[in-house]
Parts: C-alpha cells; structure tokens; sequence
C-alpha cells in the first residue's frame, strides 16, 4: 500500500472536465512530479488533494487514513502556492510561527523549531523582515519553510520555482533535491518544466487534458515514452511517422518511432559502422553549453541530433554531408 | 527639456491651481483673521467660546464619525462579497455606486422626502403595519440615513481597490494551516486592510463633514451643522458675516487635516 493513492479521481465544473479518472501512487519519502502543459488541470488536481477543491468522484488516501471527504486543515498536508501566498502583515518569523500557533505548540517549542527552520534554509539574517522586503528566491525559501517547519505528512508544492528568473531557479531546485534527501519528506510537486521534472523527481506523472498519461520512474518515462504524447512533451524526441522511417533508415515500422536526439551517431560519411545509417545534410548548429545540437536533413525529414560537445571547433557547418548511425535498441515505439 | 520650458508647458496647469484652489484659500485665511476691520483673532475668540458654534462642530463630527462608521460598516462586507463576483458583474455595481455616491444634495432629499417624508411612502407603508410607531426624516437620525445613502457606496467604491491585497491563497493557506475564519480575519485581513480602512474612513470623515445642500435641502437652517452655519453667515436672511464664516471654514478644514496628517504619520512609521 502507498503512502498516498489517489483512486478513481474526477472533477468537473459545470460541463467541462477539469481531470478525470486519475490514479497514482506516491510512496513514502518520494517526490511525484505533475508535469503538463498549461491548462492541463495540474493546479486543480492538487488542490483537491489538499482539499481546497473537491472532486466529484473517486477516493484519496494518505498514511492510511482515508481523507476524501476530510477538511484541509484535517489532512496533515502542507501547500506552498505559486506566488507563495506569504502572509504580507507579518515578518518572516510571524510566518513561520503561524501554523505552529494554530496548533496550539507552547511559545518556547514554537521558538525553536521556527529558528530551526530558519537556519535551515538560510533565513536567520531576514527573520525581521516583512515580505516586501525579501528578492523573489527569499520569498520561496520563507513558504517553503513555512511548509516544512510543520513537518506535514504531504508537501504540496504548486510550481515554486516557476516565478524566479533562470539562475536562482537552479540553484532552489538543487536546494530543494538536497532538502528532500535530507528531511525525506514525501512531496507532489507540479511543473510545465520538462527538466526540472527530470531532476527532481523520483517519479514523474505525466497529464495531458486532465489524465494521467503516464507515470513512473523519471528515467523510465524519459527512455520509453508510453505515448506520442508524453515523447512529444519529455527529452524533445524526434518523432518519425512509419513512412518517414521507411524514407530515412529504409526499415519498416508498424508504428511511429521516437528517438532522442542524443542516441543518433554523427559520422564522416565514410566511417565503418553497424546499426542503421542514413546520409543526412547539416541544417544548422548551435550550442547549447556542453552539448551541440544538429538540425539535419535526411531524405526530407528533420531530425535533432545532439553530440557531446569536446570541442566546437570541430563542429561539422551547415551544408557538410555527414552519416547518421542508431541502434535498433534506442528506438522506441509509440502509438 | 530645460526647465524654463517645462514651466511653461506646465503654466496653465498652475494657474488653475493658483486661481482656484490657492487664492480662494488664501483670501479665507486672511480674512478669518479680520474682525471688526482690523487684523485679530477675535473671530476665532468669538467661534470658540460659543456654546452654539461648538454645538455645531460637535453635531458634524458626530454625524460624519457615525455614518462613516456605517458607511465602512456596510461598506466593506459589500466589496467583499463583489470582489468574489466575475469582472463584467464588478463593473456593473461599480458603475451603479458611482452614480448613487454622488446622487446628493437637493434631487436626494426630495427622493427622501417622497419615500420617507412625513407622508411618504415608505413611512406610511411602515406607519399602517404598525412596524414604527412614527418616523421623521426631518431629524438628524434622518438626516444619517440619507448620508448613508450616499457614504455606503462611496465606501465600496474606495476600498474596492484596495482589495487587491488581499487575495484567495492568503486565505487558502492560512485554512490549510489549520486557522479558522475568525482567526484568519483577525491575524491577516483586517492588518492587510487596516492602512486602507484607516485611509477610506478619512476620506468618508472628510466626505460627510462637507456635505452642504443634501443637509441644507433636507432640514434647512435647523439643523446645527459647521457647513450650515457658514452658509447662513454668508448668505443668511437675518444676518451675515463673512469673516466670522471664514474662520469657521478654515477649524472645518483643520478638523479634516488633523486625521489626514496623523494617517500619514502612522503610515510613514510602519514602512
Ligand atoms: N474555478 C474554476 N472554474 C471553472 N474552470 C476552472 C476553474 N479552475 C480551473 N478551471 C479550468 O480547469 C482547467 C485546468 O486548470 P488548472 O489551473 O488546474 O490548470 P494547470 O494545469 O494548473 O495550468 P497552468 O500550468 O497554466 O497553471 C483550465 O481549463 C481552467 O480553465
Ligand atoms: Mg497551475
């Protein structure tokens, strides 16, 4: 039995479906990444799972207690929004006491854990200060606290990174993996951001309109995507229809083939090789920092090719012809 | 642009504000200090030790304190609930307390008069049902209920803006973290409000204390209000002084300043 099992989980407002028939598993000390576009209900979903929104149908459980039909304060769960809903009145360290306050824990107790907390996430110096006053990555480090210093049963997390710029981005979705091994809180988090899902999560469940398309391990469903979909949405496959197959690798496919950019070889066009070739023209070049991404021709097709990139210098230019070379292996089917 | 030019382009502008808001000011000032043809404080002395003019600060504060109070009263909750409410729906009130704020002066308390006069139509309904025994809105229980037309829309029309502040997450999340409705008001939406709360209730304050012609066309000379009284003394039938009408209109606007410079204070502290 999981810590969390979502069963059966359906809403709608009005006429239109918001999500429909969700299933997942979440065990304990495991973070699940909801990734999907926008619109696609992720928000909605985890409300209802916090209880803010109530499904029309279906169950939920966490730590074995059935919670479906129990209030949010009652559900043991701690949320951070998007915009981190940050009480504006209080400093940093009324925040933090709040929730604890609430749950009637003696001053001195409440003290503690909140300058715990505080230290924790690197805070201490910003205790005093009101929100106004905290740059966009204190202001998440200060919700995520809040959340955190009620050790919750479930952490909800509703993209907490999206609304910082690249650079801190990074380094709070580092800080938050580091946190999550270290406390092992068990979390749901959501994310339009296909890499950001990749790294953090343990599992991640992919949603497209309202349903869950697939789910598990993160280097699962980046190596076998169940659908055109979720190839489409993770790893930036390249997607050949069966006659594009045919036309490029001469081979015969039932269904279409998704192969990530980084399994195709480039090759000088008279290289020895095994596996299947193509004769393929350089489109365009850029580099993306330590990897070099090709935009090839093959007989009409475009294709994504990414090369590790030792040195740029030696990047084939537009217009070279080079040989492209896969392994069966790599391809993988979709429907 | 040099500056010159910009004074230039600025000059119309100025004018205005010289011509219509500082020299009429100014001229009030001067001559509140002119009694009996000479430079004193004898209209100030006068006003201060008079028992009647004092009544009639006393009456407008505490008619204005009263119906800003009921004007926040029922203002605020009213802008809550519309602040839920879809953006098309917000216009639509929105437009419709415009228009009711500034319904005042002599169409108001002949609307009044008709619904709720002597042989008004609400009072007779409410004078054969035997709800109240009678109802004068001559009275300056009246004269609050016409001004809390007028107060409870202008309320809703300056705090709907401030509501901003207080958005849904605030309320989700202090739910979330076990906090209830009660708690949640006191701890979080009233602080968050209270700066503009504060602000509204001066502008309410400020908005009832000058109200002239709505008083003055509902009970005429009777009632002992600041802005009656210097009507009657500029144009009064039994006897005028302007000068005695000036110091009475500048304590008016030092009794509206006076709340508006201790806000900024306490604005100014808290950031
Ligand atoms: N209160 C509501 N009433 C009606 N429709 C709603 C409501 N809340 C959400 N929806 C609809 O449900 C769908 C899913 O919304 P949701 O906010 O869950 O999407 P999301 O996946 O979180 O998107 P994003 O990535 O943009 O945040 C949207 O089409 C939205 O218009
Ligand atoms: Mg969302």
């Amino acid at each position: 039995m999981s810590f969390v099992e979502i069963r059966g989980f359906g809403k709608a407002y009005g006429a239109t479906p918001v999500f429909a028939d969700v299933e997942l598993d979440v065990a304990e000390g495991e973070m699940c990444i909801l990734l999907g576009p926008s619109g696609c209900g992720k928000t909605t979903l985890l409300r209802a799972v916090a209880g803010l929104a109530r499904p029309d149908r279906g169950r939920l459980v966490i730590a074995g207690r059935d919670v479906t039909a129990a209030s949010p304060e009652a559900r043991g769960v701690a949320m951070v929004f998007q915009h981190y809903a940050l009480f504006p009145n209080m400093t940093v360290r009324q925040n933090l006491a709040f929730g604890l306050q609430q749950k009637r824990l003696p001053r001195a107790r409440i003290a503690e854990k909140v300058d715990a907390a505080l230290a924790l996430m690197e805070l201490a110096p910003r205790a005093d200060a009101r929100p106004a006053e905290l740059s966009g990555g204190q202001k998440q480090r200060v919700a995520l606290a809040r959340a955190l210093v009620l050790e919750p049963r479930l952490l909800l997390l509703d993209e907490p990174l999206s609304a910082l710029d690249a650079q801190i981005r990074k380094r709070l979705r580092d800080e938050l993996k580091r946190l999550q091994r270290e406390t092992g809180f068990t979390a749901i988090l959501v994310t339009h951001d296909q890499e950001e899902a990749l790294v953090l999560g343990d599992q991640v469940a992919v949603m497209n309109a309202g349903r869950i398309v697939q789910a598990g391990p993160a280097r699962e469903v980046y190596d076998r995507p169940a659908t055109r979909f979720v190839a489409g949405f993770i790893g930036d496959f390249n997607l050949l229809e069966p006659d594009a197959v045919r036309r490029v690798f001469g081979e015969q496919a039932d269904h279409a083939w998704a192969i990530h950019p980084e399994a195709i070889d480039l090759l000088p066009t008279a290289a020895e090789h095994g596996g299947l070739t193509a004769e393929a023209s350089v489109i365009d070049v850029r580099i993306h920092g330590p990897v070099l991404r090709y935009l090839v021709s093959a007989n009409g097709t475009e294709l994504k090719v990414d090369v590790l990139n030792r040195s740029s210098i030696a990047a084939r230019c537009p217009g070279d012809t080079v040989r492209l070379r896969l392994d069966r292996a790599q391809v993988r089917e979709v429907a | 642009m040099p500056r010159r030019a910009l004074l230039l382009w600025a000059a119309p502008f100025l004018l205005a504000v010289l011509g219509f808001e500082a020299l009429p000011v100014l001229s009030v000032l001067a001559g509140s200090f002119v009694h009996g043809g000479e430079w004193s404080l004898g209209n100030y002395a006068a006003l201060l030790s008079s028992r009647f003019y004092r009544g009639a600060f006393a009456t407008s504060v505490n008619v204005s304190l009263l119906t800003s109070a009921i004007g926040l009263g029922i203002g605020l909750p009213l802008s809550l609930a519309l602040h839920r409410r879809s953006a098309p729906v917000q216009r639509r009130f929105l437009t419709l307390f415009n228009v009711a704020s500034n319904f005042v002066g002599v169409p108001l308390a002949l609307a009044f008069t008709i619904l709720a006069g002597v042989n008004g139509v609400v009072t007779l309904l409410l004078v054969r049902s035997g709800l109240v025994q009678d109802f004068n809105i001559y009275s300056l229980q009246g004269l609050m209920l016409v001004y809390a037309y007028f107060q409870v829309p202008f309320a809703v029309l300056v705090l709907f803006p401030s509501l901003g502040a207080l958005t849904p997450d605030l309320a989700e999340q202090a739910r979330l973290m076990g906090a209830s409705r009660l708690t949640f008001w006191r701890r979080i939406g009233l602080p968050v409000l209270a700066p503009s709360l504060v602000g509204s209730f001066i502008l309410l304050f400020a908005n009832a204390m000058g109200t002239y012609a709505t008083a003055y066309a509902l009970i005429g000379g009777g009632a002992n209000l600041v802005t009656i009284r210097i009507g009657e003394l500029v144009a009064g039938d039994v006897f005028t002084d302007p000068n005695l009408a000036n110091a009475l209109a500048v304590l008016l606007v030092l009794a509206l300043l006076l709340p508006i410079l201790v806000d900024q204070l306490l604005l100014r502290r808290r950031a």
